[in-house]
């Protein structure tokens, strides 16, 4: 009761201050705010939501919101939309909070983005056909690319990253992970199971493929493999594991994520009448008799908090935000708390994120062979990457000079919680692989290639990445609870989606679920449906079916390389002589002697899951569309026939170019490679160059 | 008002399936009611052509002299163009006269050959409501009730038992909510009639053209310088590349004279006039509670050549079986229908099936290069081998559908070709020769352009299809376990041989 009288005048004087700010504002609509969602509702009037946190996932929210024709505030507590894809400008410079990666298989993004904006990915994105490792000291730079054809996956053989059969096991192991059946809920004990632990079970696995994996989940989700959760982590590889469709790894944003992405996204919303409050501070968020949100936010440079009640509300806030705004700790204030009304998110509070250090390095030179594209820095601390962004974002921001983004995945480990302090650090790391950078002596020192006007360093500790560990699914918030909070729904990253890794497609899909869990309980209540239905794209993968199918073909294959990995450890024991040769080889013949009845039990498995999935027909997600095994097994013949096809001399398809990859000793290459090279070398000369280039773009 | 009238069975639409129905309905003594939209004799859009299968149920029905049989062109011949090609020249290889068929086909036009039917029909007990066209159909108290109008009168009949024999845009079908709307299914023709052609007797033209895959042209004569002319298109690759029918059969009506020395001074003899099929790949349940649908209307059309005369009459003489049998159980369940379900997969599966697959592998237009070739090949082969003609050229309209000799056939065409073709390329590279050219190597490269952009244009699409390829290839088991092809005693025998 307090709270509503309060609530009137408070509400009066922002009302007053709207239409003059914005002309854009229709005339009925102070009318329509006056008479109060909470007081006189009318049915024909547009219910009116609240949705709190402007990132990716809360923008999305809106956006379909107001598209079915409910009437939006959209809160954020920064002065710029956009959460962890926000850029901040220092200096009038944009600095992005870090750089992301926008896969090719994110159908809700995508949709987002070309038919809710209208925009053309390839007028703002380029497409990456993989990603790039350098080693300290080294000049020659390996490219691993996304193994989506036969081309690409004889190239990373080639690359000379790891052996090919230490590649096979990857792979393989990747495979493995994505044919791991999961029960569907994420309750089960004993499969709450991190990435390591689930490698450390299997036969084949091998200390470099370990490592290898670990690299990868830190340097792309800042969390140790040790962590992961091995569903989650599964899961995503099933996403992205899209052979032979010749996707692109990635797409990188060709300009700052506020001109690229947030300003187009704020845009549409502000044309769909969307009524945007930056810098305002959600305090808490409560729920009246009818479990209505009751908001409390504090406007910058406001003296006091303003109060109003929502018909519905939508939560797009980072957990450790979203936890106080659950159990709402203050006191002395109206209305239920949400924990009293769903006491299953109380598990908020378990959930946890990790910071991401950036440094935005500007020089006053241009850095001569530097590639477009993310460059994992191998064995640097702190799990440094590096991106060239002049490359990539318009030219004339950079005067024909260099500018680095150089993200520290595992940000963790930086001894300083001062910013010029870790820029240095984070510098000296990167001078072990970019020796132009070696000797600067402090933040602003003269003596270096380093524009410091414009260079920026931040510890993004506002900016954490959700982490996905092990065990976190149970904990993770649904998009709602139609029981114990008909009125409120949830977004982000951290909700449950059915793509359960924490991604920006994660981000857009979830803020589509909670959009459309508002417009279902809008319809529940009302009883008649406003607007076109909200739905998410539906995901096209592989049935559960196909990558068993997939897993027992490549069995042979991994324990094949796991042999010859043994071998080679062995000889290379022998190679550097001394007294442990004795030991090597009762080591060598202990794994080989291990090989049969380890890939018996994995086959035996693998055959009985196999056929479990044939005769249960593929039940998980139901989200997604599943390509069949039989579709996909012609379409994986269809491609060996094609690459076949070129190696007899038909059109090469590109595979994306790579740099190293002489000394080619692939078990699976040489095969269909030596007489077809020799066959193609003499049918080449005989004629025909074909220049029709195979498009790298995947229609929907 | 209103009058309404109580019978046994109503059979909406009166084409070749309606009155095959009407006239096997009324035969068991059944009162049964045929509603025609159209006064007969009116056109309809279709190649007119009627296979030995089909005059087989004509002469049953009795109706060889109502359609004055003896008098026209008997079509014991074909030539097939490919292009400006002419890879096939001669007899229709699987017409040999066997199982109380004639050895030929007729061109029977529409107009009159419904005419006549539908007055078989009549003559045989049906009623017959001619410009008549239904309108609604709804089900009370287990009868059916069907208002139409004829001219501005109302009618009401009211029947336990209704057929929907109306077609592409059966109303039958819609109100049962049974309506097929699978484009991948559908396909689309367009039609005329040409004089002024200077044909050899009784030969039938078809062509294929390499930027009208999948689909076929045809020219079927007449006497006296007459021929139906017209071409046939899958529906969904029109939508798919933006293909207009009206323009491909333009093109082909220019292209038959240039390529047909007969046709020289071919002249459009009436309007052209534009139509849909549904083929049997997209069947699905034909019977509903109180009634069956048959011909278009249930989708009983050859997935490869789109015929749809015979296979309507055929589904008709099945389906009355069900009919009566219902009638006679005074039951009209939709469980008590399903006998149908079983006697046309019965009678249609074993051989439908394997000419789906055929289609399907057929459907993906960017392959042209490869379908295009392929199929030239094949009647290359028919042309110099008389026993490839008539195992694997029925997949052209040949009732001797034998899948798995037909299969060990292609097979082992392929094989043969793309083994000796490599062998003798890599005898060339061997000997120093270098490279040439070779037909297995060039069509090798012709599938990989194919499949090349395929899987660029539309990767979704082309997991589809591949899906549909191997759904089509999981329901092979009739066809490759069958003895011999049902439809090749013809209905009559199957409806006895099974009572």
């Amino acid at each position: 009761m307090s709270t509503k009288t309060k609530v009137k005048p408070k509400k009066a004087a922002s009302k007053a201050k709207r239409p003059a700010a914005k002309k854009s504002a229709p005339k009925s609509k102070p009318k329509t705010a006056k008479s109060g969602a909470a007081t006189a509702r009318n049915a024909l009037a547009a219910p009116e939501v609240a949705v709190v946190g402007g990132g990716l996932a809360g923008m999305t929210a809106a956006l379909k919101l107001l598209q079915a024709g409910f009437k939006v505030t959209l809160f954020e507590r920064y002065d710029r939309l956009g959460g962890n894809t926000s850029s901040q400008a220092v200096n009038g410079v944009e600095h992005d909070v870090y750089p992301h990666m926008f896969c090719d298989w994110y159908a809700n993004f995508w949709s987002l983005f070309e038919q809710d904006l209208g925009l053309k990915r390839e007028d703002h994105f380029v497409a990456h056909p993989g990603s790039m490792m350098l080693a300290p000291g080294s000049d020659d730079y390996v490219n691993m690319l996304n193994p989506t054809s036969l081309e690409a996956v004889v190239a990373n053989m080639k690359s000379g990253s790891m052996s090919p059969a230490e590649l096979v096991l990857l792979g393989y192991s990747g495979v493995d992970l994505a044919a791991q059946g999961f029960d569907s809920d994420g309750l089960n004990q004993m499969e709450k199971l991190d990435v390591n632990g689930f490698l450390y079970s299997r036969g084949y696995a091998t200390e470099a493929v370990a490592e290898m994996q670990n690299y990868l989940l830190t340097l792309v989700w800042s969390i140790d493999s040790a962590k992961t959760s091995a569903r989650t982590y599964g899961n995503f590889l099933q996403h992205s594991l899209r052979f032979p469709d010749h996707s692109p790894f990635d797409w990188l944003l060709k300009n700052s994520l506020n001109a690229g992405l947030v300003e187009p996204l704020r845009a549409k919303l502000e044309e769909l009448g969307c009524s945007i409050r930056t810098n305002a501070d959600v305090q808490s968020v409560r729920l009246d008799d009818d479990q209505r949100p009751m908001l409390r936010w504090q406007a910058d440079g406001a003296k006091r908090t303003s109060a109003k009640t929502f018909d519905f509300g939508v939560l797009a806030v980072p957990s450790a935000v979203l936890a106080d705004i659950v159990m709402c700790r203050k006191a002395g204030i109206g209305g239920k708390r949400i924990i009293d009304c769903e006491p299953e998110l109380a598990n908020l509070r378990r959930l946890s994120s990790a910071a991401i250090p950036v440094l935005d390095l500007y020089l006053k030179e241009k850095l001569d062979d530097f590639p477009i594209d993310s460059i994992g820095l191998a064995g640097s601390n702190y799990g440094l990457t590096a991106l060239d962004i002049s490359q990539l974002w318009p030219a004339e921001l950079f005067d024909g000079k260099s500018a680095l983004i150089i993200a520290a995945s595992d940000g963790d480990a930086i001894p300083s919680e001062n910013p010029h302090e870790a820029a240095m650090l984070m510098l000296a790391e990167l001078a072990r692989f970019y020796p132009q950078f070696e000797g600067v002596k402090h933040w602003g020192d003269p003596d270096s290639i380093i524009d410091w006007d414009k260079s920026h360093m931040r510890l993004n500790l506002d900016y954490k990445l959700f982490l996905d560990d092990t065990g976190s699914w149970s904990w993770r918030p649904r998009a709602s609870y139609p029981e114990g909070l008909p009125r409120l729904t949830f977004a982000g990253d951290l909700c449950r989606t059915d793509v359960e890794m924490a991604t920006m497609e994660g981000a857009v899909q979830s803020g589509t679920l909670a959009a459309a869990a508002v417009q279902a309980q809008d319809a529940a209540q009302t009883g008649k449906a406003r607007g076109n239905p909200i739905e998410d794209v539906p995901h096209r993968l592989y049935s559960p079916t196909t990558f068993r199918a997939a897993k027992l073909l490549l069995l042979p294959a991994a324990y094949a390389a796991y042999s010859l990995v043994a071998l080679k450890r062995y000889r290379a024991a022998k190679a550097s002589g001394g007294d442990h040769a004795g030991e090597a080889l009762a080591t060598l013949i202990e794994d080989l002697a291990l090989v049969p009845p380890k890939a018996a039990t994995e086959l035996g498995q693998g055959a009985y899951s196999f056929y479990r999935s044939l005769v249960d027909r593929d039940e998980e997600d139901p989200g997604d569309e599943k390509i069949g095994l039989s579709a996909a097994a012609l379409m994986v013949l269809g491609e060996i026939a094609d690459y076949a096809a070129s190696q007899v001399g038909g059109e090469k398809r590109a595979a994306p170019e790579t740099a190293a990859g002489q000394a080619f000793e692939g078990v699976l290459g040489q095969i269909a490679g030596i007489a077809g090279r020799a066959y193609g070398t003499m049918r080449a000369a005989a004629d025909q160059s074909c220049s029709t280039k195979r498009r790298w773009r995947v229609k929907r | 008002m209103a009058r309404t009238q109580r019978i046994d069975a109503i059979v909406v639409g009166g084409g070749p399936a309606g009155s095959a129905m009407g006239w096997s309905l009324a035969k068991r003594g059944i009162n049964v009611a045929i509603v025609e939209r159209a006064v007969f004799p009116r056109e309809k859009v279709c190649g007119d052509f009627v296979e030995p299968a089909g005059l087989r149920i004509i002469e049953t029905m009795g109706c060889t002299q109502a359609l004055d049989l003896g008098k026209r062109l008997p079509i014991t011949r074909n030539r097939v163009y490919y292009e400006a090609r002419l890879p096939y020249h001669g007899e229709i290889p699987y017409y040999d006269g066997a199982h109380g068929m004639p050895p030929h086909g007729y061109i029977i036009p529409r107009d009159q050959l419904d005419t006549v039917l539908l007055q078989n029909a009549e003559d045989a007990g049906a009623t017959v409501f001619r410009g008549t066209s239904a309108k609604a159909l709804e089900r009370e108290g287990g009868a059916n009730i069907l208002t139409a109008k004829q001219g501005k009168e109302e009618l009401r009949i009211e029947a336990p038992v209704v057929v929907g024999a109306d077609g592409v845009q059966s109303m039958v079908a819609k109100a049962k909510d049974l309506r097929r709307t699978d484009r991948r299914h559908i396909g689309a023709s367009q039609r005329v009639y040409l004089d002024n052609l200077d044909i050899e007797e009784g030969e039938a033209t078809i062509w294929f053209d390499e930027d009208q895959i999948p689909g076929y042209g045809w020219m079927f004569p007449m006497n006296g310088g007459r021929a139906n002319m017209g071409i046939g298109l899958l529906t969904e690759t029109c939508d798919r590349f933006d293909m207009s029918v009206q323009q491909c059969f333009r093109d082909a009506v220019e292209r038959l004279r240039f390529r047909h020395p007969g046709c020289r001074n071919a002249r459009v003899a009436s309007k052209p006039l534009g139509g849909a099929v549904h083929m049997y790949g997209g069947v699905t349940r034909n019977h509903f509670a109180g009634g069956i649908l048959v011909g278009d209307a249930g989708s009983f059309v050859d997935p490869m050549t789109g015929e749809g005369i015979t296979q309507g009459m055929e589904s008709s003489i099945l389906g009355a079986r069900s009919v009566a049998a219902a009638l006679e159980a005074g039951q009209f369940g939709q469980d008590q229908f399903a006998s149908f379900e079983h006697d046309f997969r019965a009678y249609f599966d074993p051989a439908m099936r394997y000419l789906v697959l055929l289609a399907q592998l057929l459907r993906n237009r960017h392959f042209h290069e490869s379908v295009f070739t392929a199929t030239r090949k094949g009647f290359e082969k028919a042309q110099v081998e008389s026993s490839f003609g008539e195992i694997s050229g029925t997949s052209f309209g040949g009732l001797n559908v034998q899948p798995l000799a037909m299969t060990g056939q292609l097979l082992w065409s392929l094989a043969d070709h793309f083994l000796r073709g490599g062998a003798a390329a890599l005898t060339d590279a061997l000997r120093g020769r270098g490279f040439t050219a070779n037909g297995a190597v060039e069509d090798l490269l012709a599938w990989q352009r194919g499949w090349r952009a395929s899987t660029a244009d539309d990767l979704p699409w082309h997991m589809s299809w591949l899906g549909d390829i191997a759904k089509a290839a999981g329901e092979l088991g009739p066809s490759f376990l069958m003895d011999e092809n049902p439809r090749l005693r013809g209905p009559f025998a199957f409806v006895e041989g099974t009572s």
